[in-house]
């Protein structure tokens, strides 16, 4: 196997083989210290050892321990998904953005505390809307109450508003009837419906 | 297949999760990222922080590695900018010309910037270093020759069964028989 290793070092070694090997190194301890030291010589031969102090793999590969495993699928390590997606900027494409991750995190402490304020003012923003927001029963209040508007036409107390008013109104909640008969009377649902009316052009004449 | 083929097989292992993988990689180029952060920093105890720093850096950041340049590049620019960012972070000046790439490659023995901070550090690498050196003499001439060719001129195995006048297959045997020598040789000094 170290001949093996010895050849893969000098890129002496084909396509199919490589990744065999790799796996037997990374698996096998004394294969992965053949795999060192053989670099190693390299680097003393080559004169690169004077002045770089000792063996750094081990604590490197210490401190990699505390990493998260990485995942091509993901722009981030797999298990650590919250602890970096706060920080948006990092995920944009760009080659040399490696060197601002650290930063990234540290930025990411501070961003959250505020975006978590928002999410949980607009979760009870949403909570109140669903609570005291459109339902189904708007069509029969709306419709009942200009009916007895109309009913009571000759009444001048009750006919307050002007006839455009009263068209208004009408036309108010058949919309409301219309959009909200495909949507549930309460969720998420019903304020994506009352949201759609907020929007209709016939409101903002 | 060539050496820079190797990282991108080691760089697709770690981007699919193997970390063991990525320790192949810092074994590779340790040596060669903590000469380059010599050429910015004396210190022998920051040199190794920085070394360190850059490795994790660049794992943190393989995932979006997409082999547009060579690993070694990459990490170079990436460990060149850790060692710039902690220049100014401590209030002192990084030097307005970049490393070469080569240089740092090529630089030969070690030029009395380093202040000894670590001696007993200096010393185990000293005394490795010698054995390395060591056993490589004492290797017999023609192992020697082979490995010199292979690490120093950097000549793949057909060149140097050309310049050895032997075929392929004895060129190969005599690069391993002579790492596998030098490795028996060291085997005091090099971690278990």
């Amino acid at each position: 196997m170290s001949e093996e290793i010895s050849r893969l070092i000098d890129g002496e070694i084909g396509t199919e083989q490589t990744e065999l090997l790799f796996e037997s190194i990374t698996i096998g301890k004394q294969n992965a210290k053949s795999w060192g030291t053989y670099h190693l010589i390299g680097h003393v031969i080559r004169g690169e050892v004077s002045v770089t102090g000792q063996d750094q793999a081990m604590s490197i590969a210490q401190a990699l321990e505390k990493e998260p495993a990485v995942s091509i699928n993901s722009a981030y390590p797999v298990s650590s998904l919250g602890r970096y997606s706060s920080s948006g900027v990092i995920s944009l494409r760009g080659a040399n953005r490696s060197d601002i991750q650290s930063l990234g995190e540290v930025a990411a402490n501070d961003y959250w505390r505020p975006a978590g304020m928002l999410a949980m003012a607009a979760s009870i923003a949403l909570v109140a809307v669903i609570t005291f927001g459109p339902s189904q029963n708007l069509k029969r209040d709306v419709s009942d109450s200009v009916a007895q508007d109309v009913g009571a036409g000759s009444s001048t107390q009750l006919v307050s508003s002007t006839i455009e008013q009263q068209k208004f109104a009408q036309e108010f909640g058949e919309m409301l009837s219309e959009h909200g008969e495909f949507t549930a009377s309460s969720g998420l649902n019903g304020l994506v419906a009352y949201a759609k009316l907020v929007s209709n052009q016939r409101l903002e004449q | 297949m060539e050496n820079e083929d190797n990282d991108i097989v080691l760089v697709r292992r770690v981007q699919n999760g193997d970390k063991q993988a990525f320790n192949l990689l810092v074994e590779k180029y340790q040596y060669r990222i903590k000469h380059l952060v010599s050429r910015f920093i004396r210190d022998q105890v920051e040199q190794e922080d920085i070394v360190q720093e850059s490795f994790i850096k660049a794992y943190r950041a393989i995932s979006r590695f997409r082999g547009d340049s060579a690993f070694y590049t990459w990490l170079y620019r990436i460990s060149v900018n850790t060692a710039k960012n902690y220049l100014v972070a401590s209030g002192r000046r990084p030097p307005t010309q970049d490393v070469d790439m080569d240089d740092v490659v090529h630089i030969r023995g070690a030029d009395g910037l380093v202040e000894i901070n670590a001696p007993d550090r200096i010393l185990e690498n000293d005394q490795l270093v010698a054995a390395v050196k060591q056993a490589i003499s004492s290797l017999p001439e023609e192992l020697k020759e082979a490995i010199q060719l292979r690490e120093l001129e950097g000549l793949s195995y057909e060149d140097i069964a050309e310049v050895m006048d032997c075929p392929i297959g004895t060129v190969r045997s005599r690069i391993f028989r002579a790492r596998e020598a030098i490795e028996q040789a060291i085997s005091g000094y090099v971690d278990e």
